[in-house]
């Protein structure tokens, strides 16, 4: 396992999240090419705080996925453009 | 607006937790955008990495569950795909955009300074720094570019999804 993999999961063992959503975690992590591990460590990196609206993230579209649910990935979606947007406030990002 | 030397934003600064953020102008800018495109690149990422976990269930061994799950889960599966990319793709030229805008800023306030500039010594200084902005800028480039094509390499896999 990659030294960039165990640092992104020790921050998940230590933000106190479910173990079914450790797990989650662990298995989208293994599946992440390691260019792009580089990406999401950076961004945990500079933004701890924000793990939880990642977990949350992942989870609605873990299970949009597994239920077949358009509604709730559009959610997902839509929330991720949010949450993007709040990272830069004062940019008026016309997205 | 004059851009001061001291007030250049340095990515590596951020870096770390409890290091510091900008209170305002140009710096403020330039930190907000690099917080927004790590985090697009971490979403990128992580929707890549959901698409991957998906997709591999789509080639378990097991028939009659392969056939079931392309028929419930592919139609999701080519719209999440579709979404993320162009979605991603939308995020990614905003970026650009308020990037060379602050940029565009950035180099105003250079020719400011240069025509406040007295002395040709403080001419010179004043190209020296700029042209160490540019270079800083154009690495910073070119190693987003290198990460762009990896990018564009794994959504085009996922793209392929789409034509089957």
């Amino acid at each position: 396992m990659s030294t960039i993999r165990d640092n992104i999961l020790l921050r998940v063992y230590k933000a106190s999240f479910s173990a079914e959503d450790v797990s989650l975690w662990e298995r989208i992590l293994e599946k992440m090419p390691d260019e792009l591990l580089e990406d999401a460590a950076r961004f945990i990196e500079i933004s701890p705080e924000s793990m939880s609206y990642l977990n949350e993230n992942l989870k609605k579209k873990t299970e949009a996925l597994e239920k077949g649910d358009i509604k709730l990935l559009d959610e997902a979606l839509t929330d991720q453009k949010k949450f993007l947007k709040s990272l830069a406030p004062s940019l008026n990002l016309n997205i | 607006m004059k851009i001061k030397p001291e007030s250049q934003f340095n990515p590596e600064e951020f870096g770390s937790e409890g290091s510091k953020t900008p209170e305002g102008g140009t710096e403020k800018k330039e930190y907000e955008l690099f917080r927004f495109g790590a985090g697009l690149k971490a979403l990128g990422a992580f929707n890549i990495a959901i698409l991957s976990n998906y997709r591999l269930s789509l080639f378990a061994s097991d028939e009659e569950w392969k056939k079931r799950e392309k028929e419930t889960r592919m139609p999701l599966l080519k719209n999440f795909t579709k979404k993320a990319i162009q979605s991603y793709q939308a995020l990614e030229k905003a970026g650009e955009v308020i990037d060379e805008g602050i940029f565009r800023e950035i180099s105003a306030g250079y020719e400011e300074r240069m025509n406040d500039a007295t002395t040709e010594e403080e001419r010179r200084a004043i190209i020296k720094e700029f042209e160490d902005i540019k270079r800083s800028r154009d690495k910073k480039l070119a190693q987003e570019t290198i990460r762009k094509n990896v990018r564009s390499t794994v959504f085009g896999m996922f793209e392929e999804i789409l034509k089957k």
